[in-house]
């Protein structure tokens, strides 16, 4: 059964109900059996009546009582509503109530009308507040715990652990679980025990404490803690528990043992320090003093005022430093000065404020220290340095310059003004070390100067100085006993000081000072003017050595100088070296001038080994003379030597001997340079030097001649090889000319770097032109030959890996023709072994080609030419034998086969002739021939071929014309002529031959009015095989022309050739009378 | 009777080959120059021409080349005579029209039947 | 499929409570078994404390049960005479249905109080209230509320009504159509019809049992607004049964016979679910919705009933 508020209800308003129809009920039956009995007095009621009765009345009952529980019900249903506020506001409190017991928080509960409920929602909300609040400090409490670097726990009256937190964990290692609700003494030793007894007891009076203790840690290690405790107050102020607040005590100690180790340090350092030191407080009170300060005034300082340290009463603030310190802030220094009897005492008072942690100061400390010794140091020290600075000073200006006047007077100024003098002079010794003169001055008068001007030495004060090497000082001139001879006391000098100025070991100088006023001259004085004197003395031997030097540098100079000019002429010719006997001449005649000799002559070593001169250029002495006989002569012997020879004819060291072609010239020197040859060999030659006034060449000139050989050898060398290579040059270019293929050679990035005339004229251009150009459309100018441009690429790259190539292509000429050649390529190696350059060779196959055809052409026409004599010859046989001649015709016929037959016979002898022609001019049998006959013979010959063409011939010859020849072949070359003439003439024309004596020979020509030879053919005429334009259809070989040619040239004549075309043509002729060697 | 034409520049060959002809039986005429020849061609119009090809001045194919072009002058054959052998030359020739191509040197019997059997091949025709 | 086990405490309870409030209406004809019924199980929910092992069976038979003797009511419903006054029936739920809804607006109720409050004081009671519920798919606060409201407001209707219907002043039939036309639950025009001829509380009954037809078309008309969303519950299909039976009733020969066969049936059938209902209302939650509820109902029911009296008067 729900036990709640409405349910109570109900049962009450049923209660009620009840209450109140239960006695209505039994009202009602009372009431009603009442009614029932009175009527039944007056009358008596019959059974069903009383059972209608009965029956009405439990009606009746019946519906009160449903009337009641309806009522009840709904009375209860609206109480419901009417109650829902204060049910609302209960149920509200009921569910914050269990929240807050289940430990949630809960929020305010809403606050019904008023009333009651709204008295007890409100209390209900403070405390549900205040519980809010107790549980946020708690958890704060906690939190603040929790944070804690501090170790804690708390113990109660019990001396059982309460409460630890984290940092308790992190100190000892103990969970909460191992700690909580145990006895504190079980965390520390007997000891520990004792004093946390006693503590805790302290607590608990509600004191404060702490103590240092060991607790045992989880692991089982003591750890040293100290312990703050507080004691925490209960609500009626008496104390339950207590809380301690633990810190590990380990590095407490270990700091604390440091500061007494640096306190201890601090004790030791003081008390080993010498100046006496005290802290003083800033009331002035000594805290502390060292031993030093102790000892000094007899101990016990601390607590004393800091006046009774120092025994000085009348210290300031302003004089104070210890004062000035604690209000500064900064360190202070005070020097104190007293006087002991005769000298005066230092001391010096340092004071150092001392911050503590805040940075107050509450301390300074003072170090007294005695200075005195150290003040003089110093003083000495300073004067040291003014001392060393004023040299310093001196030495400078000493340095600055090499010019006497420019060092000695600056000097003098600035020792005067060093030294506070009036003036000062300066004297300079000579060379002889004999006078001293006065050089340089100040503040003496001219007219002393001028009478003063020199010493003599050990005379007066500077000679004295000078000879003793002594400083002279005097504190009152005029009254010296030693300066009674003086030509200075007179002067107004009083006091003087005088040194000497040495340099090295000689003394060069004296430096004299002197004021007008009496002086004492002090230690540092004289070492000042010494220490001057000395490095004047010093400067002036170094001026004198400069002047010296540079007289020599300067002559040297010049000497050098000349040497350059000449020398520079002389690589000048050597480099530009057109004609080397020129520029030998040349270079002898720059050597003859530099060296001042009277004569120069370069003698050679010829086969013989006896000399020649090879360049002589003073004239009168011409090249290939032989100056000496063999082995003799100057110069023969410094080439045996192998180094210069000098001989004159004062010394006669050897025979001094001139060369008898020199003998008028009047020598007196003579001097032979050998000229190395380089490498191993002797010298090929030597220069001789002439000289008619002998002059001693010096070391310098030796060296210089030897350097001269050496360029002359380089010079001739050059020469040598520059002829060579000109000389290569030209054969090579005369070789490459030669070859009829086209050359032409490339460096390995396809430049042209040689070509020849062929290859150039292949080109199109000239050999200069084509220099340098690139290879490829080299010939791209004339036509456009592509191929051409790969294969020589291809032949470059080929011949960069060392391979050469071999390619037949056409190719276009100059003259856009093509041609068929064969293009090579070579590389050519250099010395590395890669490729210096290639060579390509462009070889005109068209010349084999057409000599091919010719000659396959020329064995055509031979059989063609065989064929007609044959055709004959075998038709005609044939029909003999057959017996097919008409009557009458055989003999016809056999005359015409013996005539062909002989026609075979003179071609074939035509042909022998041709091969014993072309096997030299051995071949011919010379006898004398009568030329006159031997032109008849052959007219006479062609006399019915001619006359078939109606060509007159006609002859003009000399008598008795004899010539040295073979007839045979003189025959056979007029007869090609004659049938030339004959043959390339139209009807009707003439020839015309003639012969005549003429210089050393015979004229011959043959004239003809025949079609002439065309242009085309004239480059042609004589060379083998070749028919011409107009030969198609007439029989020939081809070989006439050439054969002729080749007969004349063999006897030793030559041929031309005119022709106009369509007029004619004119054979000339000249043979000599005698048959001369050579073709 | 059939006429043919013989024109060579070697009189030999010309006599020779007249000889043999007329024994057999044809009407022959020679002629020496060729470059009145084709003129004579014309003017005669022999049945046959029988051609020297090498021959100073014209040359035989010309005439060949000649007569070729000429309808008139086209159907009459032609033989060459000459002593080129080879292939190309051959074939010049025929290409120019030439019936029979003979080399020299030739059996005069067998230029006859040459003859015959061209003359007979054309009257077939 | 609803498991047997599971329903059985519940069905179990709810058929005892049903049994307990019929025998408590033999004892007199003042106690009705429905009403008695739902007002056992409103004590009951309340009183014991319910275990989960009773939800199932509950949820089941006010699912199924109720609506099943909802629908056999139909034959119950002997409608004769006047075709005005089923006019006039229908017409009184109307009424009753906009007053009630438009005064719980005007008071600011929400709608789904509002909906339940009009179902309820309009056409059958808490069993409207029931289905509507289940139908619309509110929430206990508001279907225990409206249930409390409603049975209060009609209890004290009927208390006012039956107690002197007499001074009333109208006819037994008239007045069987006022108590028809108006009261909220059948069970209350039983109870109180007890004091009237047996004819006329037959007559009230079946002018109150014509307004459930109202109930029909309310979830019909909820059941198509939300047949599209989620909380579609099934077609309410106690309307069939409901028209079936009344159809065969009123049309069959032989329908009274009928009729007077399937009363012990729907009385008992739909007082279980009526338990069941009891059983889900909750008297806790009531005041958490404060007096709205029951002041509206009141506030509307009075002015609609005494509208309808005034009508009837004049009428």
């Amino acid at each position: 059964m729900k036990r709640n508020l409405i349910t109570g209800f109900f049962i009450f308003l049923l209660a009620f109900t009840a209450a109140i129809i239960a006695p209505l009920v039994f009202l009602t039956e009372y009431a009603g059996r009442a009614a029932m009995a009175r009527m039944e007095k007056l009358a008596p009621l019959l059974p069903e009546q009383k059972l209608v009765y009965f029956r009405l009345l439990g009606d009746n009952e019946g519906r009160f009582i449903a009337i009641g529980f309806y009522i009840f019900v709904a009375a209860f249903l609206v109480s419901l509503f009417l109650g829902s506020k204060i049910l609302g506001a209960i149920k509200d409190l009921k569910t914050a109530a269990d929240a807050v017991n289940g430990g949630k928080s809960s929020g305010d509960v809403p606050l019904p009308g008023e009333g009651e409920l709204r008295d007890i929602a409100l209390a209900f909300n403070g405390l549900a507040a205040a519980l809010r609040q107790k549980d946020d400090e708690l958890a704060r409490k906690n939190r603040y715990m929790g944070l804690m670097t501090d170790a804690l726990w708390v113990i109660n009256d019990e001396n059982l652990v309460v409460e630890i937190n984290p940092s308790f964990t992190r100190l000892l290692g103990y969970e909460p679980e191992d700690v909580l609700n145990y006895r504190v003494f079980e965390f520390v030793d007997e000891e520990g025990e004792k004093m946390l007894r006693k503590h805790l007891l302290s607590c608990a009076q509600g004191n404060s404490s702490s103590c240092e203790l060991r607790l045992i840690s989880k692991q089982g290690s003591l750890k040293p803690v100290t312990i703050s405790w507080s004691a925490i107050p209960g609500e009626e102020g008496e104390v339950k528990n207590c809380v301690g607040i633990l810190r590990d005590f380990r590095r407490e100690t270990e700091l604390r043992g440091e500061l007494k180790e640096a306190l201890d340090y601090q004790r030791a350092i003081m008390d080993s320090m010498p100046e006496k030191l005290i802290v003083l407080d800033r009331e002035l009170r000594i805290v502390m003093a060292n031993k030093a300060a102790n000892d000094a005034t007899g101990g016990g300082l601390a607590g004393k005022q800091c006046h009774w340290a120092y025994g000085y009463e009348n210290c300031t603030a302003a004089n104070c430093p210890v004062r000035r310190a604690f209000s500064a802030g900064r360190p202070q220094k005070e020097v104190i000065g007293r006087a002991k009897g005769q000298d005066h005492e230092y001391h010096e008072v340092i004071a150092y404020p001392v911050e503590n942690a805040p940075g107050d100061i509450r301390h300074v400390v003072a170090i007294y220290r005695d200075i005195t010794e150290k003040r003089r140091l110093e003083a000495e020290i300073t004067r040291k340095n003014t001392e060393l600075g004023s040299l310093l000073e001196i030495s400078k200006t000493l340095n600055q310059s090499l010019k006497s006047e420019e060092v000695f007077n600056p000097v003098l100024e600035r020792l005067l003004a060093l030294m506070g003098m009036d003036g000062g002079c300066v004297f300079l010794l000579d060379e002889m070390g004999v006078e001293l003169s006065l050089k340089y001055s100040k503040g003496l008068s001219a007219g002393f100067l001028e009478k003063n001007s020199t010493f003599r030495l050990s005379d007066d004060i500077p000679g004295k100085v000078a000879s003793s090497g002594r400083i002279f000082t005097t504190a009152d001139l005029p009254a010296d006993p030693r300066t009674e001879a003086s030509v200075f006391r007179h002067t107004g000098m009083k006091a003087c000081l005088a040194s000497p100025m040495q340099g090295g070991e000689k003394i060069n100088g004296v430096i004299l000072l002197f004021s007008f006023a009496g002086r004492e001259w002090t230690e540092m004085d004289e070492n000042l003017i010494r220490a001057a004197g000395q490095a004047a003395g010093m400067a002036l031997e170094n001026i004198r050595r400069y002047e010296k030097m540079r007289q020599l540098f300067t002559h040297l100079k010049w000497r050098k100088d000349e040497e350059r000019k000449k020398l520079a002429q002389i690589a000048a010719s050597v480099a530009g070296m057109s004609d080397p006997d020129q520029t030998l001449d040349n270079l002898l005649v720059i050597l003859q001038d530099l060296m001042r000799a009277d004569f120069i002559w370069l003698l050679e070593r010829d086969e013989g080994e006896g000399l020649v001169v090879r360049s002589a250029p003073g004239g009168g002495i011409s090249r290939g003379l032989a100056p000496y006989e063999k082995g003799a002569g100057l110069e023969a012997e410094s080439m045996e030597k192998g180094d210069v020879l000098i001989a004159s004819a004062e010394n006669a060291e050897g025979a001094f001997s001139v060369p008898p072609c020199l003998e008028a010239e009047r020598f007196k020197a003579a001097c032979a340079v050998p000229v190395p040859s380089g490498g191993d060999g002797r010298p090929r030659c030597a220069i001789g030097l002439y000289f008619r006034r002998f002059r001693q060449p010096g070391a310098e000139d030796l060296s210089f001649l030897r350097m001269m050989a050496d360029m002359l050898n380089v010079a001739l060398g050059q020469a040598r090889l520059q002829k060579e290579a000109s000389l290569g040059k030209s054969m090579a270019a005369a070789i490459l000319d030669s070859i009829e293929d086209g050359i032409f050679a490339v460096d390995p990035h396809g430049s042209v770097i040689a070509i020849n005339r062929t290859a150039a004229g292949m080109a199109g251009t000239t050999e200069d032109d084509a220099l340098g150009r690139m290879f490829t459309g080299l010939f791209d100018d004339v036509a456009d030959n592509a191929r051409l441009n790969l294969l020589f690429i291809e032949g470059l790259t080929e011949s960069l890996k060392g391979r050469h190539t071999y390619r037949e292509l056409a190719m276009r000429t100059a003259n856009r023709v093509s041609i068929p050649i064969v293009l090579t390529s070579y590389p050519v190696p250099d010395e590395a072994g890669g490729t210096a350059g290639i060579v390509f060779e462009l070889r005109d196959l068209s010349r084999n080609q057409e000599i091919t055809r010719l000659k396959s052409e020329f064995v055509r026409s031979v059989s063609q030419e065989f064929r007609d004599p044959l055709s004959a010859i075998v038709g005609m046989s044939e029909m003999l034998l057959d017996g097919e001649t008409p009557e009458g015709k055989k003999a016809v016929y056999l005359r015409a086969i013996l005539s062909e037959g002989q026609q075979l016979e003179r071609i074939i002898t035509d042909y022998l002739n041709l091969a014993e022609i072309e096997g030299g001019p051995e071949k011919l049998r010379i006898r004398p021939v009568d030329l006159r006959k031997l032109i008849a013979d052959v007219a006479h010959e062609f006399g019915p071929l001619a006359g078939r063409k109606g060509i007159a011939i006609s002859l003009e010859v000399e008598d008795g014309l004899q010539v040295e020849g073979d007839a045979e072949k003189l025959k056979y070359m007029l007869r090609n002529l004659l049938e030339n003439s004959i043959t390339y003439s139209g009807e009707n024309g003439s020839v015309k031959i003639e012969a005549q004596t003429a210089a050393g020979g015979i004229d011959l020509t043959v004239k003809d009015t025949g079609w002439g030879i065309p242009e085309a053919d004239r480059r042609h005429m004589g060379e083998k095989f070749y028919r011409g334009t107009l030969s198609e259809g007439t029989k020939g070989t081809g070989l006439g022309l050439s054969l002729s040619k080749r007969i004349v040239h063999m006897h030793g004549g030559t041929i031309n050739i005119d022709s106009i075309a369509g007029a004619g043509t004119t054979v000339r002729l000249r043979l000599p009378l005698r048959r001369q060697t050579g073709e | 009777m059939s006429k043919i034409m013989v024109i060579d520049d070697e009189p030999f060959i010309l006599m020779m080959i007249e000889d043999k002809l007329k024994r057999a039986g044809f009407q022959v005429i020679t002629q020496r120059d060729s470059s009145t020849a084709a003129g004579r061609i014309r003017q005669e119009r022999p049945d046959l021409v029988i051609l020297d090809w090498i021959m100073p001045g014209v040359s035989g194919i010309e005439i060949c080349r000649e007569m070729k072009s000429d309808p008139g002058l086209a159907n009459i054959p032609v033989v060459m005579l000459t002593a080129k052998g080879q292939e190309d030359d051959e074939k010049l020739g025929l290409k120019c029209g030439v019936d029979r191509y003979i080399v020299k040197p030739f059996s005069p019997k067998a230029l006859l039947e040459n003859v015959i059997e061209i003359l007979e091949r054309g009257a077939a025709r | 499929m609803v498991e047997i086990p599971s329903i059985t405490p519940g069905a179990g309870l709810s058929v005892t409570l049903a049994l307990a409030a019929l025998g408590l209406s033999a004892l007199h004809s003042s106690f009705d078994a429905l009403l008695i019924s739902l007002i056992l199980g409103m004590f009951a929910a309340n009183f014991i404390e319910k275990g989960s092992s009773l939800k199932a069976g509950v949820r089941f038979c006010v699912d199924y049960v109720l609506p099943a003797g909802m629908g056999l009511y139909g034959s119950q419903m002997l409608l004769a005479g006047d075709g005005r006054l089923w006019l006039y029936v229908l017409g009184s739920g109307l009424l009753i249905f906009a007053i009630t809804f438009l005064v719980a607006r005007g008071f600011g109720l929400d709608d789904e109080i509002t909906l339940l409050l009009s179902a309820g004081l309009s056409t059958a009671g808490a069993g409207a209230i029931a289905l509507v519920s289940n139908a619309w798919g509110t929430d206990k606060q508001d279907t225990s509320a409206s249930v409390i409201s409603v049975i209060a407001v009609g209890l004290v209707g009927m208390l006012v009504m039956g107690f002197y219907p007499q001074g009333l002043g109208f006819g037994p039939h008239r007045t069987a159509l006022l108590m028809g036309a108006t009261l909220p639950t059948l069970g209350m025009v039983a109870a109180i019809g007890s004091a009237m001829d047996p004819g006329a509380l037959r007559l009230a009954a079946s002018f109150k049992l014509l307004r459930t037809i109202l109930l029909g078309v309310l979830l019909l008309v909820i059941f198509l607004k939300r047949k599209g969303a989620a909380r579609c519950r099934r077609f309410p299909w106690f309307i069939i049964l409901f028209a079936g039976g009344a159809l065969a009733v009123n049309l069959l020969p032989g329908g009274n016979r009928l009729s007077a066969a399937l009363a012990p049936a729907s009385q008992f059938v739909t007082s279980v679910g009526l338990a069941a209902t009891g059983l889900c209302v909750e008297f806790d939650s009531a005041p958490g919705k404060g007096l709205m509820p029951l002041a509206t109902s009141l506030f509307s029911w009075g002015i609609s009933v005494l509208f309808i009296y005034l009508v009837m008067k004049t009428l």
